[in-house]
Formats: C-alpha cells, structure tokens, sequence
C-alpha cells in the first residue's frame, strides 16, 4: 500500500487435510510443546530458538511476563514472580511443605493456596493458564495455525484434585484437551514407539518437584502401564534446596532477606548443574547487603549432600516392581526422565540397582513432550498406527464407612476406564437420607485420605435400618477423573444423582476466568490491531512527505494542498487518545486509505520518473543486476 | 460417505450393546471354567481394548463415546475377575446360581483363625519398622498358602464337588485380605 513498495510473497503454508495436534510437558521448572510433523516427532522452539521455557510467571504493573522474560525478574521481583505453580495444583494449605520458604503472599480461599500479586489475587489454575496460552501462542506463531488440540502430560502420582485443576489451567488457555497424560507413559512412548521393541519398560522420571516410577509393558502395539508409584514432594528443587543449606552453612549465614535466598536458590542450581561436568564447582556471589560468598564445593561433597534424596528415589521403584509383580530382571529397559536425572549420582544409583545402564538417548527434558505429541496425532486422527495406551489409576478411590473408616471402592493400579460399584445401606430405621463421602488414598482413616467431594443422596424411602441397598458407582474415565453417581435400589425407586468432584474453584469462578480471559485476549488483539495501523499510517506519512520535499517539482498545482490536508487530519488522529480501540483502528485506515488516494498520481509520476532516469544510457541485464 | 459413516457406527453401537450383555467368559471367548490360561486372557483383553478403547472413539458422537467407555471399564472388569483366583471362583459359582456371602461366614477353626492374628500383627510390625523387605517376604509366605488353596479349589471344580468348595473359598478370601493389607502398609511406607 505505501508508495513504491512491493510485498513479498506471502508464505502460505500447503494445503493439507492433517489436524495439528500439540503435546504440553507443563514442567515444575520448564515447560516445553511439541508436534509431529510428516510422521516426525518434534520440540517448537520460540522466536529466539528455545524450546525449553521456564514455567514462569511474572504479573508486573500491566503485563504477564512468561517463560525467560520472566524468570529474569525472578530474583528482583521475586513476591510477583510465581515460579514451581505445578506444586500449588489443587493443592490446600496444609499441602505446603513447611521446610521450604515461598516469597509469596498466600491468601488462603476457601482452603486452596492462592497467590495476591501485583494484579491481584491470582489461582494456580490461571498462573498455569497464563503458562499454557503462552506455550499455545507459540506453537501457533510456529505452525502458523492453530492446534485443533492438545494432549497435557501430568505426574502420574497426580491424584483427582490436580488433574481437574491442571484441566481447568487448559480450558482456561484456550486448549481443547484431548487427553492428559502420565508423564512417564509419555515418556514410554516415545522411547517404545521409536525403537520398535517389545518389553517391559520402567521409566524413571525424576523432574523439578515431583518424582513418577512407572512400569510398562509394550506388546503387539498395546502399551500396558502396569503399576505406577512415586513421591510428590521428591524433586530437582530439593537437590536445590540441600545445596542452597549446604552452602548457608558453610559460608555462616542466617537470615537472608527474599531477594538473596532467590539469588542464592538461582546460583545453587546452577552449581548442581554444573557437576554433571566437574569435580569442583566454585561460587561467588555478592549479597544484597555487599556481603560476599565465595566457596567452591566438590563433587564429592555434593554426592553426600545429596545421597538421602537418591537413596529415597529408590523405595518408589521397588514398590513399583512389587505393584507389577515383577523383579528388577524383568526389566528391558530403564527409561531416563527429567532434568534431574542428568546429575550424575542419580544415574549412578539406578544402574547400580538394576546392574544395567539406563537409556538417555532422548533428550530427558524433552522425552515427555515427544511422547505427548505422538499420542495427541494418534488421537486426532492423523496416523492409522494401530497402538493403543491402556492406563491406570495412581491412587485408590474409597468412600467414608461408618467410624471415619474408608472402604476402598477402586483400588490403585486399576486398569482405567474402570467402572465400580458397592452397595450400602442405612443404619437408622427410617432414614432417608445418607451423606456420601468420597476419599482418594491409601490410609484406612478417612481423616488420613484426601477428600475429594460430599454429598447427600435424599429421598431413600423409609425403611427398616439395613434395607434400603444404595448403590454407589465409581467411574473413572481414560483421563483418569472421577464421576460418582448413587442409586437406592430395593424399591425400583430410582433417586440418582451425578457428582463431579471439584476443587477449591467452583464452575462458576471457571466460567469468570474464562470470560476474563477471553475479554482479555479480545482487548489485546483489538490493540495489536490498532498499533499495525498506526504503523502502516506513519510509514505512509512519512514516505510522502519525503517524497515531497525530494520531488516538489512533480506535484501539481494545489495537490501539496490536498495531500497536506489528508496527511495532518491523520496525523492528528494519530496522536488522540484512544478509548475504542476498534473504532480508532477503523477511522485511521480510512484516512490512510484517503492518503494513500489523493497521493497516488504523485507517487505513479514519481515511479515514473524514477523508472527512465535509471534506465537511460543502460542495457537490461544492467538494470537488472542493479535491481538484486 | 456420510451415509457409511452413520452405519459403521450403528454397526459399533449396537456390537457393542450385544458384547456389554455377555458373560466375563463369554466376552474373552473362552470356556467357562476355573483352569483358564492366563496369557490368553491377556491377549484377548488386548484385542478387545484396541477395537473398543474410547480412545478409538475420541472424536465421534457423544453416544458412541460414553459406550465405548462403559464397555472398555466392563472388559477391564472382567479382565480383573478372571485374572484373580478368587474373583474367578466366586463369579464362576455366581454363574452356576450358587453365591457365597464371604461377609458373613465367620465360622472358622481356631488354628486358623491364630495364624490370621499372627500374620496381621507381622504386617503391622514390619510396617512400623517401615521394612519393605520384611512385608515382601510376608507377601511371598501368603502367595505360596494361596497357591495351595487355588490347587485344592481346582482339584473340586474339576470333580465337581462344589459342596466343599465353600471352606477352601472362605480361606482364600482371608489370604487376599492380608495381602490386600500388605499392599496398602508398602503404599504407605
């Protein structure tokens, strides 16, 4: 549209029948998308050529920062920077591990952790939403066009409250879910799938703050998870955190302010990382107070700091083998998962248990996220690659008996989708209605379980105590999330009702972020819209009034007038402050579309001219080369 | 094309109402007996979960889903039955009009009823010491006593004498108990 300009081709991608389909590791610490493309699995970097991105978020004055952008305010705005949200998932209060100090101002909402920043209060749901959209924004800027869906990976110990939680963080972003997924399954998948074996896999995935042991086994195309185990509060973060001690101790200091344990938190990780390659790892920092630390740690120190927490990855792997019905020679492979599993004592504590060495020829942060992205073009509908994944619940599902006892209901391993059911009855003659309490856990006390939802089935009719037969079902879908349902049976009187449990956000609070974030994701692009029109409008000014002042000679008479008048009204439109963004965006194209009329006689004579002047006195292939 | 479509669909719909109406032996397609071939049932489980997985059916019509869903649970149901000796037993009797309520037979004899005591108070002992080696070993014991119950149960489903097949059943249920129990002190360790 501007004078003498000739666009490029647009770059049109080929027609094609295929459904993107993405696969989201939402990591503890990175978070990574990936796809496959012409039958090939792979990581979408960013504009910058990163693929890993930080899980982080920081909520300044009026932006949401993601990913590196963010975690570089990590250490200078560390109480609007939420780093590790995954931890917070569905989780309450009482969840918070109490060694560990947060720089955060918790709020606590109807007992589940909550964070007030800067823009006010914000839920782990919409910190993983704003996670989300940004990992979504980039496949889309990558693919250029939009998945048609996505598959998110989860720690396979993840229970029901963290998976609708970790659900709610996708819907809020925008994503159609296909399916979450275990990590470690993911992790199976990519390995199973890419090198054709048949067997029995354990994938040992240690990451940023969870820790997942799962056992599979691949068979004529069927991946079977057989027994999954692990340790919620085992993570990378708390090699970290030993580390972060280790080096209070030894440099004798207490009492750091927020700003240096974030420093300090930053600088021990880097230090863990840097083992991987060294013997001795020096560190020297300055503290917010001028005080400097300088020491240098060995590799041999740092395998004792740490040799409890390998020691204590262990346990979950033989429970694991226990839950299989398996031996540690059973196993074919051992799949290597997770950043953490690049620190050499772990490594080493593994192959010395299984006396074989662990595979880690896919890159373990990026394992998961292949994994996902082969299972979301399977469910989309791209591949006619006949395998199939059949899963398993994690934790056991039980309802409260009389005495706060639970009665497990389905137990954990079950092969989902599972549908159970168990009959109770009353225990009071007359009564008519009975409070259903449903639990999710290994501990025979109610109290000990995590609870998931309650409620009362009414209308039981009066009977003697003992003969109403209520039946109680639980059904778990391939994701994994619950539906409970209960019936009175005896009298052919159906009452029947349908719990999904849900928590600490209630549908409504779902809906309200949703529209939030849509009227949100609606004002941005009605400003994005606006600033490329006043982009377009100033280059426009700007190239005329050179041309102006370069070629006066070629303007006719009254036509500067003319051309002037267009170019100020829009100039001044141009500097108005907006309220409508759209209506703005509409009035300035209108008046570049003007200028761009009242100027084009100008700009063909312009062209014109220019076009002889350069080919006087010159042959074509001359003007040609010139033109390169 | 659409018109194929609809009747592929009909076609699985009403397949799968026909295989959600069967038996857990007539599902898997074997004879109904207590001596099955584990690996077989295996296999057949496989097969069925990859024609009826709601995986397979993740992007059609409601309907079609939630009965891939209802009869992808029921063949893992049934897998689960006939995989555990005494699941299989019980529903194999069920199956032949006879229905054993394990709740409220507690007549046992005193032997038996002391060794129960001194399994449970083992299990709890290893599970405060928090010695997973020790719940494992306990495990193996319990495994091996239900291996010998799953021969005797066998040998009277073979003869048919159905009418003493009731104590060895009860006994049975006891050992699955404690390793239930088991199972749920290693969760916990």
């Amino acid at each position: 549209m501007a004078l003498l300009q000739i666009a490029e081709p647009e770059m049109s991608g080929v027609p094609h029948q295929r459904n993107i389909a993405i696969g989201i590791d939402l990591g503890t610490t990175n978070s990574l998308v990936a796809t496959v493309k012409s039958g090939e699995a792979v990581v979408l970097s960013d504009s910058d050529g990163n693929n890993l991105i930080p899980s982080v978020v920081n909520y300044g004055d009026d932006t949401v920062l993601v990913g590196r952008a963010a975690q570089k305010l990590r250490v200078t705005d560390p109480a609007n920077t939420v780093v590790s949200v995954k931890r917070f998932m569905g989780r309450s209060f009482a969840d918070l591990d109490p060694e560990i100090t947060y720089p955060y101002k918790f709020v606590n909402q109807a007992g589940h952790i909550q964070i007030n920043t800067r823009q006010g209060v914000k839920d782990p749901v919409q910190v993983s939403a704003d996670i989300l959209r940004s990992l979504k924004m980039l496949a889309t800027e990558s693919l250029g066009e939009e998945a048609v869906g996505a598959v998110i990976t989860v720690p396979a110990y993840f229970d029901d409250a963290q998976r609708i939680a970790t659900k709610h963080a996708a819907e809020l972003a925008g994503l159609n879910v296909l399916r979450l997924l275990n990590e470690p399954t993911a992790a199976a998948i990519a390995y199973g799938l890419d090198s054709k074996q048949e067997g029995i896999f354990l994938v040992y995935d240690l990451g940023g703050g969870t820790f997942d042991v799962s056992v599979l086994r691949l068979n004529k195309g069927v991946f079977e998870v057989l027994a999954v185990s692990g340790d919620t509060h085992l993570g990378g973060d708390d090699f970290d955190h030993r580390l972060f001690c280790y080096i209070l101790q030894k440099s004798n200091l207490s009492q750091l302010n927020d700003e240096d344990t974030a420093l300090l938190l930053v600088k021990s990780r880097e230090v863990k990382e840097q083992f991987s390659q060294k013997e001795k790892v020096a560190l020297n920092v300055v503290l917010s107070n001028k005080k400097i630390v300088n020491i240098s740690i060995t590799r041999s120190e740092f395998e004792e700091i740490v040799h409890n927490l390998v020691q204590k990855t262990m346990l979950p792997v033989k429970k694991a083998l226990r839950d299989a019905k398996l031996t540690k020679d059973d196993i074919s492979e051992i799949i290597m998962v997770g950043g953490s599993t690049r620190l050499l004592p772990v490594r080493y504590a593994v192959r010395d248990f299984f006396a074989k060495e662990p595979l880690t020829t896919i890159n373990p942060d990026e394992v998961v996220a292949i994994g996902a992205s082969i299972q979301a073009n399977v469910l989309a509908g791209n591949t006619k690659d006949d395998w199939l994944l059949l899963d398993v619940t994690p934790l056991s599902l039980g309802v409260e008996t009389m005495g706060g006892l639970t009665e497990k209901i389905i137990p954990r391993n079950s092969a989902i989708p599972v549908a159970r059911a168990q009959e109770f009855t009353t225990y009071k003659d007359g009564q008519t209605a009975m409070t259903v309490h449903v639990v999710q856990g290994e501990r025979e006390m109610v109290a000990d379980c995590r609870s998931l939802a309650r409620f009362t089935l009414r209308g039981i009719p009066p009977m003697v105590a003992g003969q109403p037969r209520i039946r109680i079902t639980y059904q778990i879908d391939a994701d994994g999330l619950l539906t409970v349902s209960a019936k009175e049976m005896s009298t052919g009187i159906i009452s029947q009702i349908e719990v999904k449990p849900s928590y600490g956000l209630s549908d409504d609070e779902i809906q309200n972020m949703l529209t939030e974030s849509i009227d949100n994701a609606d004002k941005d692009m009605q400003i994005r819209l606006y600033q490329e029109a006043i982009v377009d409008a100033k280059a426009l000014i700007d190239s005329i009034e050179k041309a102006m002042i370069e070629d006066s000679d070629l303007l006719l008479d009254g036509e500067m007038d003319k051309i002037s008048h267009v170019s100020m009204q829009l100039k001044i439109k141009i500097a108005r402050i907006v309220e409508d963004y759209t209506e703005a965006t509409s009035q300035i194209k209108i008046l570049t579309n003007q200028l761009n009329d009242v100027s084009n006689d100008f700009a063909s004579r312009r062209m014109n001219q220019a076009i002889s002047a350069s080919l006087k006195g010159k042959n074509v292939s001359e003007i040609l080369t010139e033109s390169k | 094309m659409p018109y194929n479509i609809v009747s592929q669909n009909l076609k699985n719909e009403l397949n799968m109402d026909k295989l959600l109406k069967l038996n857990f032996f007539e599902l898997f397609n074997i004879e109904p007996v207590f001596a099955i071939n584990l690996e077989q049932i295996q296999n057949n489980m496989r097969e069925l979960q990859k024609q009826y997985h709601p995986d397979k059916y993740s992007s059609q019509a409601t309907e079609i889903a939630n009965q891939s869903l209802m009869l992808s649970s029921y063949i893992n149901e049934a897998y689960s039955t006939l995989s555990s000796p005494l699941l299989r037993a019980l529903y194999l009797l069920k199956l032949r009009g006879i229905e054993i309520d394990l709740v409220h037979e507690t007549r046992f004899n005193h032997e038996f009823l002391l060794e129960q005591i001194e399994v449970r108070e083992a299990i709890d002992e290893a599970k405060d010491n928090q010695d997973f080696d020790q719940l494992l070993t306990i495990e193996n014991q319990l495994q091996f006593k239900e291996q010998n119950l799953v021969q005797q149960i066998n040998e009277l489903f073979i003869s048919n004498k159905l009418d003493l097949i009731v104590e060895p059943i009860k006994q049975l249920s006891f050992y699955v108990k404690l390793q239930q129990l088991v199972a749920a002190s290693i969760a916990e360790i």
